[in-house]
């Protein structure tokens, strides 16, 4: 295979696989938190304390724990907000790292390299419009009825990477779309307590009588 | 060295540096006999000084407490060279403002001026929540600027008797808020300028300079608040759950807004055991309920000033009564040997 088309398919591959990447450094980030394991764990042991003594009998011991409890409190919304603040600090990198590592030299790559053919066709399956965009790019469509651009002679007509990443996007944002429908939960469907034309009926005046003159 | 803290306000009452003292707690603990009694020890250990008890509790209980009748001026105590009373009233300052609006708009005729005649602008603001609380935080400043620039009656303490507990945090709570949104006005003035005077009518107000005067007096309000030397609450509860849930909370509320709290009152103490003769059933059991509470307190606020006062047998109004009755303050109150001061209160009409 090209070499080109293989750095091409891998830059593809990667971008498609960059959030999962972004997803599992978000996670280890976030894991990373002992302190805020531990500050929790604290919690909830002294609000199982709290529960088993009474207030009225044992005011201090009781009062000291929410003392301690709202310490702990406060100390969980700090490390929440650090946390959120890492994390925003960690996407922010990434963003900037897939920039540098991804967008620019795919786009770079994908505009420098948008004529190199991909695979022949044979002249004829196709209008000659379309076979010219096939060849040339999506600049035939401006160009093409100018006859600046022409189909080249021959009996083949290539396709050139930029029409070819096209399709594939197309074909793989399809068919992640059906993947998504496909494994979304289930919207549970609404009760009917009534029977649905019983309902109707009950809407149902009957016509009063037209009085008669 | 003795660490131990006292069980009475003596500090408190002969302090030269406290200028804000603040009385709260929960309702019908005895807040305003408490600040009353405050304010009389103050006054009597310090001839030489000025003292002035205003009520920022809109149902007011100072002329009530004692037997004779203040309003939003402050007026002398009579029997009391040193002290005066006020109770803010929000009713007649906002009536006030609405003819000092309809003085300052003669000029204007039309609809404004009729609303401003039939004192629409003293119903519209009365019924806005908090506007008891920012009254009595123009009366601080008011106080503060008199002090500074010489005008009008000068107070060397002001003893605050206050409106229960959520009143008073709103209130206290006023200076930070006040501050913050004077500091987005002043980046809005910044980039708005001299236009945001137009917005003030013909009148040529400097909307800017007097929102900058604001802003100084609220920061020194604030400063002075968070003096440990110049600013104390007293906290004044009664020996049972709620009151003293409640009392927690405040302290807890006061100490996340930097401001010095020692000092804690426990009213309504019935000291049954040291009753002459057979107490009641009833105030045995309680009593035992109170001691139940009252050790705890002790071991919960290990460096606060506790003062243990007794029920008294009578209604503590009127001078005499709150001499009496706030010698405790000073004292600690001895259940054997002062048990006859509290059956010896004067009958008051």
């Amino acid at each position: 295979m090209n070499s080109w088309l293989s750095l091409i398919l891998a830059f593809l591959v990667l971008e498609k696989v960059w959030p999962l990447i972004e997803s599992m450094i978000q996670r280890l980030t976030q894991a990373s938190s002992s302190k805020m394991k531990e500050l929790m764990h604290q919690k909830r042991a002294i609000q199982e304390q709290q529960k088993q003594i009474s207030a009225q009998d044992e005011y201090v011991k009781w009062t000291k724990n929410n003392r301690t409890l709202e310490k702990i409190n406060k100390q969980i919304e700090d490390e929440k907000k650090q946390l959120v603040a890492k994390v925003d600090r960690t996407k922010a990198s990434l963003k900037k790292v897939k920039l540098a590592l991804i967008t620019v030299p795919f786009t770079i790559l994908k505009i420098y390299k948008r004529q190199l053919p991909i695979y022949e066709l044979p002249k004829g399956i196709f209008p000659n419009y379309l076979q010219g965009l096939f060849q040339h790019g999506w600049l035939y469509l401006a160009l093409g009825p100018l006859n600046i651009k022409k189909v080249s002679d021959g009996a083949h007509v290539t396709v050139s990477l930029a029409i070819w990443l096209f399709a594939v996007t197309k074909v793989v944002s399809t068919l992640e779309g059906i993947w998504q429908s496909l494994t979304a939960p289930s919207i549970a469907a609404p009760a009917v307590t009534t029977d649905p034309i019983e309902e109707l009926n009950e809407h149902v005046i009957d016509p009063v009588d037209q009085p008669v003159d | 060295m003795d660490l131990t803290v006292e069980p009475n306000l003596e500090s408190l009452i002969n302090s030269s540096t406290h200028r804000w003292i603040f009385v709260g707690g929960k309702g019908g603990v005895g807040k305003t006999t408490s600040s009353c009694s405050i304010a009389i020890q103050m006054a009597t250990a310090q001839p030489n000084k000025q003292f002035l008890l205003i009520s920022t509790d809109p149902a007011h209980n100072l002329s009530d407490a004692f037997g004779e009748k203040f309003g939003k001026d402050a007026r002398r105590v009579t029997g009391m060279t040193n002290l005066s009373c006020m109770e803010i009233d929000p009713s007649a300052a906002l009536k006030d403002m609405n003819d000092m609006a309809v003085a300052n708009n003669t000029q204007g005729s039309g609809e404004f001026s009729d609303l401003l005649q039939g004192g629409a602008l003293s119903e519209l603001t009365g019924s806005i929540p908090g506007i008891d609380e920012a009254l009595s935080f123009m009366e601080v400043m008011k106080h503060i600027k008199n002090q500074e620039n010489g005008d009008g009656d000068k107070y060397d303490t002001v003893i605050f008797d206050t409106a229960p507990t959520g009143h008073t945090l709103r209130f206290l709570q006023l200076p930070t808020t006040l501050s913050k949104l004077l500091e987005k006005f002043g980046e809005i003035t910044s980039r708005l300028g001299p236009m945001l005077n137009s917005f003030a009518g013909a009148n040529n107000v400097d909307l800017v300079g007097k929102m900058s005067e604001l802003k100084s007096n609220v920061e020194k309000i604030r400063e002075q608040f968070t003096n440990p030397d110049m600013t104390t609450f007293v906290c004044v509860c009664i020996s049972e759950f709620l009151s003293l849930y409640e009392t927690e909370r405040l302290v807890q509320e006061l100490i996340s807004y930097d401001m010095d709290v020692n000092s804690i009152i426990v009213n309504q103490l019935l000291f049954a055991e040291y009753d002459e003769g057979e107490s009641c059933k009833r105030c045995q059991s309680r009593w035992k309920m109170q001691k139940k509470y009252l050790d705890q307190i002790d071991e919960l606020y290990e460096d606060f000033h506790i003062v243990k006062m007794p029920l008294c047998a009578g209604e503590i109004r009127g001078l005499n009564n709150l001499r009496k009755f706030s010698q405790f303050l000073r004292t600690p109150y001895d259940p054997v040997a002062d048990s006859k001061v509290i059956y010896e209160l004067e009958q008051q009409d």
